[in-house]
């Protein structure tokens, strides 16, 4: 039911099922400008459900992308500039191939 | 590759391609281990590896190449020092939050979401999170991601969007993400 509530649903000229279908695209910065872009931006700013939606998903990149604890990357990055001055280690490096 | 990075060799080649990317190999070693020290401990055995290697790289998605050195050394050390992770009473745990008072908001600033979101990673299918780490930790674009993984643009779209959903759907049950309307 609520199913169908969501793909009748329309605000700014779009359907909220369309607007789940896309808003993880526009979120990543990949929908491309046009039309359906605007219609989408003004549909996330009247329609609450969609508005909640798009706001969990921009949490969950933004998670997702946390800087890493400054002080471990200067450790990291001290590590690196010490590694020609370490002693040798074997010559078969394993993982290193590509995926 | 331009012909001034062709050029450089050894550890110029390693500061040039490796060094700026620590901070996004730290993360995705995060994602992996899900501790910072642990992380780190990887990130340093991946930046002895890509040093060692770093010659026959191809100056093609450094990131990406970078990613592949830290899950395969994770392979490794786990092979290597833990056979078994299971029952681990060491292993944190993520509580259940459902019917709480506790508003997302709340539970975003006090760092509960974060720790959600990273133990949902762990439940992923592996070639979900691989496209999650080249998308949001390593900060790819969908088309460079599609082109390291050697497939459609459409596949890379359905397998992240589909894994944030999966994602979603986890924070919903520990209460930490609103119900889903569709």
């Amino acid at each position: 039911m609520m199913r169908l509530m969501m793909r009748l649903r329309r605000k700014a000229g779009i359907s909220c099922a369309r607007v789940q279908d896309l808003v993880q695209s526009y979120l990543d910065g990949e929908l491309e400008d046009g039309p359906e872009r605007a219609r989408l931006i003004a549909h996330l700013e009247m329609c609450r459900l969609c508005g909640v939606e798009a706001e969990t998903y921009e949490r969950i990149k933004a998670s997702l992308a946390a800087d890493p604890p400054p002080e471990s990357v200067d450790r990291l990055t001290q590590f690196a500039a010490s590694i020609p001055d370490l002693p040798d280690t074997p010559d078969t490096v394993e993982g290193t191939e590509a995926s | 590759m331009d012909d001034t990075q062709e050029a450089l060799t050894g550890k110029a080649r390693f500061d040039h391609f490796v060094v700026p990317e620590i901070d996004v190999m730290l993360r995705v070693a995060r994602s992996i281990t899900g501790h910072t020290a642990e992380a780190e401990d990887l990130v340093q055995d991946s930046l002895l590896r890509a040093y060692r290697s770093i010659d026959n790289f191809d100056g093609k998605h450094a990131r990406a190449w970078l990613l592949t050195i830290v899950r395969n050394t994770n392979i490794n050390r786990n092979r290597r020092q833990r056979p078994t992770l299971l029952d681990d009473p060491g292993a944190p745990e993520v509580e259940g939050r459902a019917g709480t008072s506790v508003s997302t908001e709340d539970v975003y600033l006090d760092g509960t979401f974060d720790a959600s979101v990273e133990a949902s990673l762990a439940g992923l299918a592996p070639d979900a999170l691989l496209v999650v780490e080249l998308v949001d930790l390593a900060g790819l674009s969908y088309a460079e991601a599609a082109e390291v993984l050697g497939v459609p643009i459409g596949t890379v779209m359905s397998r992240l969007h589909r894994a944030r959903r999966r994602i979603r759907e986890d924070l919903r049950h520990s209460g930490l993400a609103p119900r889903r309307f569709r």
